[in-house]
């Protein structure tokens, strides 16, 4: 599939508007702390591809929570980190209100409840900006290895190729980072691209 | 005749806002900048009191390292921060250094306030 500069401009900014105003959320979540960004990344992959970066990016063992989304165009949004990653977030967000044998137990609800939180956020700034509504299904929270990850989040999908929007999250004061992305297949994306330059146009005539 | 320097990343972003300015400003003059390098390559050949509008989150370096090396051979309040990262934190950094601050998505109407503002002081 072939997008022109303007269209992978117009993608990757839009996912930068929904990002940056989930980061206030994050922030909040971790204390006020402040989230630090990166630039959004834009590409399509197989999911196999998608499993090599990630390995890379965040080990083998990873902890992903996942929302499927519908409206306008549909797919899954995810935040991802390493296992060891996702223990320090859940030290972060619940700070000393848990005592540290508590803390494994409540870890995957609490990651859930992040995920939810920042996916949504995300989510529900792409709604506004296209005034309409995007439908989110309850959050998943999948750990163990990355493929065995990224099958419950994606579905099964040999030689499936993916648009993937990313984008990386650190916490300023701690080594600790994660990722946010969302997975569109390929047919979404025409409609999302379609939609993407109403909304451009629509703005520049207002 | 005022000019107005856009510094984003994003080609579609720099578009909307230059289309906005010109329709509140007509005699503003608009010069577009890709990154911080580009933005301070320009900054030289801006003229008398020229505004400048900083998106935050950019390959490189971000709005606020920039405007650190704006500032102060271009005043402060002359200066707006674009972003949709709404964190405390960030708009805390852009009101210690005294800048403007505009939240994305822009609309017209948000562009058109914050000329207000930049101008009420001047």
């Amino acid at each position: 599939m072939n997008l022109s500069e303007t269209q992978i401009d117009l993608l990757k900014e839009t996912f930068n508007i929904g990002v940056g105003q989930a980061a206030a959320s994050l922030s909040e979540l971790a204390g006020g702390e402040e989230i630090m960004l990166s630039v959004p990344t834009l590409e399509f992959k197989t999911l196999q591809e998608l499993e090599t970066d990630i390995r890379h990016s965040s080990g083998d063992q990873v902890c992903g929570v996942s929302e499927t989304f519908r409206g306008p165009f549909d797919g899954t949004a995810m935040m991802l980190y390493s296992e060891e990653e996702s223990l320090e977030l859940v030290k972060i967000m619940l700070g000393e209100t848990i005592p540290v044998e508590e803390l494994s137990e409540m870890e995957g609800e609490a990651l859930t409840e992040v995920g939810n939180i920042v996916l949504n956020a995300v989510i529900s700034a792409l709604a506004d900006l296209f005034e309409s509504e995007i439908i989110t299904e309850v959050p998943l929270l999948h750990t163990g290895e990355c493929a065995h990850v990224l099958e419950k989040t994606l579905g099964d999908g040999t030689g499936r190729a993916v648009l993937h929007l990313q984008m990386d999250f650190s916490l300023a004061s701690q080594n600790l980072e994660g990722h946010i992305g969302f997975f569109l297949d390929v047919a979404s994306v025409d409609t999302l691209v379609a939609q993407l330059e109403h909304y451009f146009r629509k703005m520049l005539e207002s | 005749m005022t000019t107005v320097l856009i510094v984003d990343d994003s080609k579609a972003a720099r578009m909307m806002l230059k289309h906005w300015i010109k329709a509140i400003r007509p005699d503003y003059q608009c010069r577009e900048a890709g990154n911080a390098d580009e933005a301070l390559q320009q900054v030289p050949n801006l003229g008398e009191r020229p505004v400048i509008i900083l998106d935050y989150n950019m390959p490189g370096r971000n709005g606020i390292e920039l405007a650190h090396e704006l500032v102060p051979g271009i005043p402060p309040d002359r200066i707006a921060l674009c972003t949709a990262n709404i964190q405390d934190a960030v708009k805390a950094k852009a009101e210690n250094l005294g800048l403007g601050y505009m939240r994305k998505p822009l609309n017209p109407k948000k562009v058109k306030d914050l000329f207000e503002a930049l101008e009420s002081g001047s």
